[in-house]
């Protein structure tokens, strides 16, 4: 079910009446309810994969409670390598069976050995990546006695399959998600009415920006053999935008939907466009995930308190399995080496935890000239490292890069590639929505009124934007559902 | 919790209320085609005239001119230049084609490719299917034009029940919730351009049990009678992928594919070729005619 369907509509609602009308005096039922909500949530696209999910929580449940009571040190590491086996196992061959059978078939060609072998036609679960992280980090908290292990089974459940961030993230910890489910859940009307206002501007970053240029982005790369530099470097730009609006948007719509029910999700995206350098991108960007690898890969591999060459290694390793995580295509891993190449300087200047603090503002309301460049610096950067995310293969965007390198001083054109009608609209809602991300970061407004009349007119605006946005039939699915 | 509901419930009012409004203002609805009693068939009313709007920007806003006969036309088909080879187009919504102004239908692309050495007339209805198909052919065609071209598809040849053309097809008076649909231009934007009805029909029919599957059609499925009526001046035309060809072969009909030489832009809320759709089809069409009939050269 996609949050943006006439279908999660429906559902939505109902679950929320019976959640806070029906199961509201029983702790329990509430839990079961969120259970049986996220199993009709994810069945709903393909009832199939629910197995795997209950499979996952199963075993970790169960593991989780034998490693609390175990004191043997090695029987405790076995029963941690067994629920990281059987959760990476099914990851393993669910998401890169096929990409390592692939390489490893070219790579016995290359040998002068060629061997025949078949790939599977195999279905990638949606969210396979997500709730697999969010278990492991469950297990491995218990092994490290961070956390105490939980006998409440329909709690654990719902932990690991809650339908606002099943598919799509924000991988939460279970330190931060799980304990909610011990407590009883009090309604909050400013809670909820900030859920529903994050599931608006969610839901409008989706549809009016990530949706109105994927037509154009699609097409850009699909034929950049036929486009001037300019138009490539429009694609890599608009792709920029896309992703952030379509990922971030389906984490806020998360956040919102959690609210409604009483849960505080972690925030995924802290406007990472306006970073001054590659390090403070990656404390803006995909939180969770880069959270995730810094506590549970790269502090176990020494993290920064080794060596200097050490450092550049783990640097490497995080960013390289981040790129992997994304998806089985070199490109993903091309895209996490880019980043971590761009990430060392820093490193070895000790300049990666510069600018962990908002953007000053001058008395105008506007940051430094200094500061505007490191912003523009970046986001150039960054673009152009979307363009290995987004291409199909290495060979696509290394020579959709070079393209726009050997520059043919074509005439920059503002034509939307796909129906060579101006991008006039686009644009405009570019425009207006870089300004607003700026106001929000830099804190000048806020995201949530406390005047009820005024927040009653965004809110109404803001679904009527949505409305008249919104292009139905066209690609409606979020980008991060395919990792 | 009560206060939460009324914050809600009142945004939804202002919602729908600015709605309404932008969709006026701005025109965003357009109109909806009259329909019309017309000698036992469910027609378009003649002489209507008006914009049809599809998109939140007006991606498409298409003028239609409905002619004496009930179709979408610029011409109305009382007369036929003997001059010029007469071609009859039957079909759906395709050939309607309300997604393009009128000026730009098949039939006028056809008749400025050939140099005006072709008269085209179409007849066509959305929703129409074989039977339909049969009944206008018998009707207005048979024996007044030199070839006829239907497009259709698998769907269209083993339906049974005509949807515009013959008895029973009247108009009902109409129902308050007509009455709404017309009047409220929200309810008309949120139809046309978010498929309301069809998405409450899918979500309505997920909890129905249905025991039908749809089967691959065959030929035990089409409608013979339908195409019996039809005679060897008929051509049927078709998109690949859309018409198992081999469902008509058994009826000595000539076939032909409507090739993508243009790329239909299809819009998410519509995908009825616009444009580029109807060039190839007029194209088709040309390159068929062309062969069988030197004079159109």
């Amino acid at each position: 079910m996609l949050f943006n369907s006439l279908d999660f509509a429906i559902f939505l609602p109902i679950v929320f009446i019976l959640y806070w009308f029906v199961t509201h005096k029983n702790l329990k039922l509430q839990n079961f309810l969120i259970v049986a909500a996220s199993y009709l949530f994810y069945g709903w696209w393909d009832w199939r994969f629910l197995s795997l999910i209950l499979f996952s929580t199963i075993v970790d449940y169960s593991i989780g409670l034998k490693i609390s009571k175990e004191e043997n040190q090695t029987k405790r590491k076995i029963l941690l390598w067994t629920s990281i086996a059987v959760n990476l196992g099914f990851l393993g061959f669910f998401k890169y069976y096929n990409f390592f059978l692939d390489n490893f078939v070219s790579a016995f060609s290359f040998f002068g050995t060629p061997i025949n072998a078949q790939g599977l036609n195999i279905i990638l679960p949606v969210g396979i990546s997500f709730y697999t992280f969010q278990t492991l980090s469950y297990t491995i908290d218990v092994y490290k006695r961070k956390l105490e292990p939980t006998k409440d089974f329909v709690a654990f459940t719902a932990f690991v399959s809650f339908f606002p961030q099943l598919v799509a993230g924000p991988i939460e910890r279970a330190s931060n998600l799980l304990p909610q489910f011990y407590n009883r859940r009090i309604f909050n009307k400013e809670n909820a009415l900030r859920g529903v206002r994050l599931i608006l501007w969610g839901l409008a970053k989706k549809v009016v920006i990530a949706d109105s240029i994927a037509p154009a982005v699609d097409d850009i790369f699909s034929n950049y053999e036929r486009y001037p530099s300019t138009i490539l470097l429009l694609g890599a730009f608009l792709f920029s935008f896309q992703i952030y609006c379509d990922f971030s948007g389906y984490s806020m719509m998360a956040r919102g939907v959690s609210k409604l029910f009483g849960f505080e999700l972690m925030t995924n995206f802290k406007y990472p466009y306006f970073s001054r350098n590659i390090g403070e991108f990656w404390r803006r960007w995909h939180i969770s995930l880069s959270t995730w690898f810094r506590d549970y890969l790269y502090i176990p591999l020494g993290g920064s308190r080794v060596s200097k060459l050490l450092n550049i290694r783990n640097v490497f390793v995080i960013f390289l399995v981040s790129g992997f995580w994304h998806g089985a295509n070199w490109t993903f891993i091309v895209w996490g080496g880019l980043h971590a190449l761009l990430f060392i300087p820093s490193v070895l200047t000790k300049n990666n935890r510069k600018f962990t603090e908002d953007l000053q503002l001058n008395r105008y309301l506007l940051p430094s000239i200094g500061d505007v460049f490191r912003i523009l610096s970046t986001f150039v950067v960054v673009s152009f490292c979307w363009v290995f995310f987004r291409a199909d293969s290495l060979n696509v965007a290394f020579l959709f890069i070079k393209k726009i390198i050997i520059f043919d001083s074509s005439p920059i054109s503002f034509l939307n590639p796909y129906d060579n009608q101006p991008l006039g609209i686009e644009f405009i809602y570019l425009v207006v929505f870089i300004f607003v991300e700026y106001l929000l970061a830099t804190k000048i407004i806020k995201m949530y009124s406390k005047n009820r009349y005024k927040g009653i007119i965004i809110d109404a605006v803001l679904l009527l934007i949505i409305t008249i946005s919104v292009q139905i039939g066209s690609n409606l699915s979020f980008i991060y559902f395919q990792f | 919790m009560k206060k939460f509901i009324i914050y809600i419930s009142v945004t939804v009012f202002v919602y729908f209320f600015l709605l309404e409004i932008t969709t006026r203002v701005f025109d965003l609805s357009g109109h909806t085609l009259p329909e019309y009693n017309l000698n036992n068939n469910k027609l378009l009313r003649p002489g209507a005239e008006g914009i049809i709007v599809q998109g939140g920007m007006r991606e498409v806003a298409s003028h239609y001119k409905i002619n004496q006969q009930g179709f979408n036309s610029l011409k109305d088909y009382t007369t036929l230049d003997e001059n010029k080879i007469s071609i009859a187009i039957i079909g759906d919504s395709y050939i309607q084609g309300l997604q393009v102004d009128v000026e730009n239908s098949i039939g006028r692309i056809l008749e400025a490719e050939t140099q005006n050495k072709v008269e085209v007339h179409e007849y066509a209805k959305a929703g129409m299917n074989i039977v339909d198909f049969s009944s206008i052919f018998t009707q207005f065609i048979k024996n007044r034009y030199d070839y006829t071209f239907i497009l259709a598809t698998d769907k269209d040849i083993v339906l049974k029940k005509a949807s515009a053309m013959g008895k029973g097809n009247k108009i009902p008076k109409n129902s308050i919730m007509r009455k709404l649909y017309d009047r409220s231009s929200l309810i008309r934007y949120l139809n046309i351009n978010h498929k309301l009805s069809v998405k409450i029909k899918k979500t309505v029919s997920f909890f129905k049990k249905t025991n039908k599957q749809q089967n691959k059609i065959t030929a035990i499925d089409v409608n013979v009678q339908a195409l019996k009526q039809l005679d060897s001046t008929c051509t049927f035309l078709y998109e690949k992928g859309k018409l198992d060809t081999s469902l008509i072969v058994p009826f000595k009909l000539p076939i032909i594919e409507v090739k993508p030489i243009y790329t239909p832009i299809n819009h998410g809320f519509d995908s009825h070729w616009n444009l580029n759709g109807r060039k190839n089809c007029a194209l088709a069409i040309q390159n068929h005619i062309e062969k069988i009939n030197p004079k159109v050269k």
